[in-house]
């Protein structure tokens, strides 16, 4: 593939990143502190989020099965796992932690278990997509070459 | 500040790894000097080992080891340093937690760069507080007496404590009792103690106190009753009294003086003194905390008194009268009124130590400038050099020492500039300070004498000793300066020059 449709690519994957609300401008915060010094900042970052928020999503999984009463540390963890997500501007995760977070409430949880675990099993789902776009964001634009930096910020 | 904001010492904690890498990267975008620690306890012990060292702490608040309102809480007692508390939590009762618990800021994640661009204005703030605090009660007295400076006898009644300690102490938010006897200030600015400067005016009262009682049977109590001066403590009589018996024990000659009693302060230190033969006075212990040396004072002296073994023929009062006149002289001590700060003393003793004092820069000309204090224009060492060139502390000769080498210190008025806030205790604080190398007890008698020294002068003054008028003088302050100016001019008219030949003595004025 040539350069230039690689490019085109890379910028099309980045806007339906965006588009559809998996990234938000924080992630141009990230990009921004990438530079000659750190010329991979962005992707050891995001490398990094996964390799915790994995462990994360894990840990909660976990408590919701063997202590589905012990709201309070559950609520600890996800709310771990939105900042985490934040940091990276991670919009999608965000949200959908968020309201995980509102069925966390002890009240919803006994209430209504199934929704709570499915709306865990959303916030599992955007993680695993949102890991998986940004893999290949990442392959493409390992690709395209640094010379593409001027061209990702097509916001 | 010109390093500001860059090189801001920044330590950050958060438990996230990602959060952790990216507030780094942005804090070392922003060209801050980052420490980073994923643990609060960490954080804490981080602090504690390297204090004074951080300027700036910046804490995520849900971290699994230890809730960040309780770092901050720790880190507030402990270091008082401004804390910056973030979290993506941002809901109102969160943020008000943070308020309570004395966070300065309160950024809600995703942290942006901009945000953290302007975290240095909450060190500056800080720091400018701090200093304007400083400047205050460097004058005010831990029982409401404001301004020291400019003040007339009056101030003597509360024993003119506003020593700059104060205002530190004041930063730091303590309340502990407000006066107690200046114990030897270490250079360090940190220190904590609460200082009582025994003003001329206080000391008579305690011992009128104590005559009263019968000086054996004299308690601390007692004496703190019949006194009756509000913050002064029962240490800080008891203290006193300490000195008071050694002084009397000392000064077995009698004195011309009747005011024996009132230079007492004076006395105490002169204990190492062998000067306390002469008139026994203050004047050594004048000496002493003005840092004369006692050639410079014999300079001083225009008495004939013979000195004595000291050389130092003047009797105290005459001293202090020399001093207190010598005060007037000097205009720019009288005319800053404010505290004309010993200045030059201070800026004996504080080199090392004015920079925490902060303001206690002697200057010579009396500049309003305290932060100028800085006293690391004054060279302590050459203040501590006529210390070890043989005299010792407790002969209050050094005084003179220390003041060359302020004079020397201070070619330019910068010196003198700095501001010292002037109070004497601050000075003796300063010239404590100075004399870091010197061992404490000779700190404390340098201490005494210019808490003595300042007592008597105001005592000469009172008396009418000398044309000075108390509100011509700082009261301590002044008095330092003045008998600095003193001794320095008269070195310089006598050609007494032993005391600064080695520093290049330029008078201040």
């Amino acid at each position: 593939m040539d350069r230039s449709s690689l490019q085109r690519q890379l910028a099309n994957l980045k806007k339906s990143l965006f588009d559809q609300g998996n990234l938000d401008e924080q992630f141009y915060q990230l990009e921004e502190l990438q530079d000659d010094a750190s010329p991979n900042f962005v992707e050891e970052v995001v490398t990094l989020f996964f390799r915790d928020s994995s462990r994360l999503v894990a840990n909660i999984e976990q408590a919701i099965e063997k202590c589905p009463r012990d709201y309070v540390s559950l609520d600890a963890l996800v709310h771990q796992l939105k900042d985490s997500a934040s940091s990276i501007g991670a919009a999608k995760m965000m949200k959908d932690c968020t309201v995980f977070r509102e069925y966390c409430d002890k009240r919803n949880f006994e209430g209504c278990q199934t929704l709570c675990l499915r709306s865990f099993q959303k916030v599992k789902n955007e993680h695993s997509t949102l890991r998986q776009k940004l893999e290949n964001y990442f392959q493409l634009l390992r690709q395209v070459g640094p010379a593409e930096k001027a061209t990702r910020s097509g916001k | 500040m010109t390093e500001f904001p860059a090189g801001l010492r920044v330590l950050l904690v958060d438990d996230d790894p990602t959060c952790l890498k990216i507030l780094d990267r942005m804090l070392r975008k922003c060209l801050y000097d980052v420490t980073t620690c994923s643990r609060a306890a960490v954080a804490l012990s981080i602090l504690r080992e390297k204090k004074g060292w951080f300027d700036l702490v910046l804490s995520d608040v849900y971290m699994p080891d230890m809730d960040g309102f309780k770092l901050l809480e720790h880190i507030g007692l402990e270091m008082d340093l401004p804390v910056i508390m973030m979290s993506a939590d941002d809901h109102k009762d969160v943020v008000m937690k943070g308020v309570t618990h004395g966070a300065c800021d309160y950024i809600i994640k995703p942290v942006r760069m901009e945000s953290l661009k302007n975290i240095w204005q909450h060190v500056v703030r800080k720091k400018r507080n701090e200093l304007k605090e400083l400047e205050n009660s460097g004058s005010v007295e831990e029982d409401d007496k404001h301004k020291r400076s400019l003040d007339d006898g009056d101030n003597a009644s509360s024993g003119c404590v506003g020593n700059w300690k104060n205002a530190k102490r004041k930063k730091e938010g303590k309340d502990e009792e407000e006066e107690e006897m200046v114990e030897e200030h270490d250079d360090s600015s940190n220190s904590k103690k609460p200082r009582v400067v025994w003003s001329v005016d206080l000391h008579q009262q305690f011992v009128t106190a104590v005559n009263q009682l019968g000086v054996d049977k004299a308690v601390p109590k007692k004496i703190l009753e019949l006194m009756n001066v509000a913050g002064l403590t029962r240490e800080n009589v008891a203290s006193h009294l300490q000195k008071y018996r050694l002084y009397l024990r000392r000064v077995s000659v009698p004195q011309h003086h009747s005011r024996f009693d009132a230079h007492f302060a004076s006395a105490q230190e002169v204990t190492y003194n062998s000067i306390g033969s002469v008139s026994g006075y203050d004047f050594q212990a004048l000496a002493a905390s003005t840092q004369l040396l006692p050639q410079n004072i014999a300079a001083l002296h225009s008495g004939p008194r013979s000195a004595t073994n000291t050389g130092m023929g003047v009797s105290a009062i005459d001293q202090i009268g020399f001093l207190s006149s010598a005060g007037s002289c000097y205009p720019r001590v009288s005319s800053k009124g404010a505290t004309p700060q010993t200045g030059s003393v201070k800026a004996l003793s504080n080199s090392s130590n004015l920079k925490g004092m902060d303001n206690h820069v002697p200057n010579f000309d009396i500049i309003g400038e305290h932060r100028e204090n800085k006293t690391q224009d004054w060279k302590l060492q050459n203040v501590n050099l006529p210390y070890q060139s043989g005299q010792n502390l407790g002969h209050g000769q050094s005084t003179i020492d220390c003041r060359s080498s302020l004079m020397g210190n201070q070619d330019s008025t910068s010196t003198a500039k700095n501001g010292f806030n002037g109070n004497a205790g601050t000075v003796t604080k300063n010239i404590i300070s100075t004399r870091s190398d010197i061992d404490m007890e000779k700190r404390e008698c340098i201490v005494q004498h210019k808490t003595n020294l300042v007592e008597n002068c105001n005592r000469v003054n009172y008396d009418g000793i000398t044309d000075l008028s108390y509100q011509d003088i700082l009261f301590e302050d002044n008095i330092i300066t003045n008998e600095l100016m003193n001794v320095v001019r008269k070195q310089q008219q006598e050609g007494i020059g032993q005391v600064d030949n080695e520093f290049n003595f330029n008078p201040p004025v």
